[in-house]
């Protein structure tokens, strides 16, 4: 409905999901909107912001009928009987609790994205291990093992890995919710400094309206399970 | 020392029982990793029947076992049609079919840990693998067996030392010949029906000896493990 808003040389995603529960819960989503900025994915518990996220990055076991395009690619169509498998679409994905790999430390979970990293138009040095972990500041934590990290540090770690698999879309599951207040303003300023540095298009599910200020620009509010706006970023939009 | 306790014909039965538990262990562990990695990810209903099937030789006499076994290696079974249409002799009293069997009988001890090791991975580290890319086969080469190191460990030493100590399966597939299947319990056998209890006490007391030190190890991997993914390391930074 807004896509008109804006350039027609932004590249888009498209998506029209239908998935239907068991539970009498469905998900009924379609949408068009810039693959750009910090999209937020906004709603009440159970109102499908994780299941819209799973759709698209493919890990929706029961497989949710519809269409993704993300830019030129077509990572899904139902009609046409498409699925890309979630390997193959460039794609990382935060998880709500920090899911590193505990058999491996700091410096190989970051390694265990780096050698999958993908084709990226970000530059090179952008992407390379040295300015990943500067950013992030894991230089001096690099050789700890994961049961060694405080929340924060381990969420610190997983969206470092997710970035340097250099995706073209970064899906991220309330990334801050498992933290408290103080580990949250820790993690607040690496967000909002990745949008500037990368520009890596970012759906963040979320329920918490203050992240969504200072970082979303588009917004997408769900209600059981069907989108009630989708569009530019506005504070007012949030008082569903 | 031993040598003069032990003869010749003991050392050949400890000889013939490690190498049909060293093989039996190799191969059990190729088919157990398939199999329980099936059983932990598959949501087919004939999930619980193989899990009966594979869970069968725990209660079953080892004779029952090894009767069928021998029928099915015979010359009318379906395993000595197989081995006489690709022109091989029966399996039975060969090293072979022992080896056949002893793999049935074991067959749980091996899938179980590995089984419960899949399934403790979950789902989660399996679906951050695919979201950074890594294909199914990579999944399992570069995340999965490394996070099972310790089921594989388990499932070995339990397959090992339970093929060690068999002797139903082996006394009716295996027969009785030295060098190739006498193996070190049915030797035992053998000197106590000849009233050598001396030599029955030595054969007796190195399978206790050797079975305590197989569990002692067992528990030992299991103690440092659990240490190892519950605690914070005493050395944070892994120097």
């Amino acid at each position: 409905m807004d896509s008109n808003k804006y350039p027609p040389s932004f590249q888009m995603i498209s998506a029209d999901f239908f998935l239907q529960y068991d539970n009498n819960f469905s998900l009924e989503v379609s949408f068009s909107l810039p693959l750009s900025g910090v999209t937020a994915i906004f709603g009440a518990s159970a109102s499908g912001k994780t299941s819209l996220l799973r759709c698209l990055a493919g890990l929706i076991d029961k497989k949710a009928k519809g269409e993704l395009t993300v830019g030129d690619q077509c990572w899904q169509n139902s009609k046409k009987k498409i699925f890309l498998p979630t390997h193959k679409r460039p794609l990382a994905y935060v998880f709500q609790e920090p899911s590193l790999f505990d058999h491996l430390n700091v410096k190989e979970n970051l390694e265990y994205a780096l050698k999958r990293q993908r084709l990226s138009p970000i530059t090179k040095e952008k992407l390379s291990f040295e300015s990943i972990t500067d950013f992030f500041d894991l230089k001096t934590i690099l050789k700890r093992s994961t049961f060694a990290l405080s929340g924060g540090e381990k969420q610190r770690v997983a969206i470092a890995r997710a970035i340097l698999s250099a995706p073209r879309l970064l899906l991220m599951d309330e990334p801050l919710s498992s933290l408290d207040e103080e580990k949250k303003q820790e993690i607040l300023p690496y967000l909002e400094k990745l949008q500037q540095l990368f520009q890596i298009p970012i759906f963040y599910v979320c329920h918490n309206k203050e992240e969504i200020t200072k970082l979303a620009n588009t917004l997408l509010v769900l209600k059981q399970g069907k989108i009630i706006y989708s569009g530019v970023f506005s504070p007012s939009f949030l008082n569903f | 020392m031993m040598t003069t306790i032990l003869s010749p014909e003991d050392w050949q039965a400890i000889g013939a029982t490690l190498k049909l538990s060293l093989v039996t262990t190799f191969f059990l562990l190729l088919i157990g990793i398939a199999l329980a990695w099936w059983l932990s990810q598959t949501r087919s209903r004939l999930k619980i029947f193989v899990e009966a099937f594979v869970a069968l030789p725990l209660i079953l006499p080892p004779t029952v076992l090894g009767f069928y076994l021998l029928l099915a290696m015979g010359p009318q079974g379906p395993i000595g049609k197989i081995t006489n249409a690709l022109g091989f002799s029966s399996l039975a009293f060969t090293f072979e079919g022992l080896v056949l069997a002893s793999m049935c009988y074991s067959l749980p001890f091996v899938v179980r840990p590995l089984q419960n090791a899949f399934e403790s991975i979950g789902i989660r580290p399996l679906e951050v693998a695919a979201t950074l890319g890594a294909g199914p086969w990579d999944r399992f080469f570069s995340l999965i067996l490394p996070m099972i190191k310790q089921g594989i460990l388990t499932a070995s030493i339990l397959g090992f030392a339970h093929t060690i100590g068999e002797f139903g399966v082996v006394l009716m597939v295996g027969g009785n010949i030295p060098g190739v299947t006498r193996v070190l319990s049915i030797h035992l056998y053998d000197q106590v029906e000849a009233l050598e209890y001396s030599k029955a006490h030595w054969l007796a007391g190195i399978m206790i000896i050797f079975s305590f030190l197989i569990l002692l190890l067992l528990h030992m991997i299991n103690n440092s493990h659990s240490k190892n993914s519950k605690k914070i390391p005493s050395k944070p930074y892994g120097l």
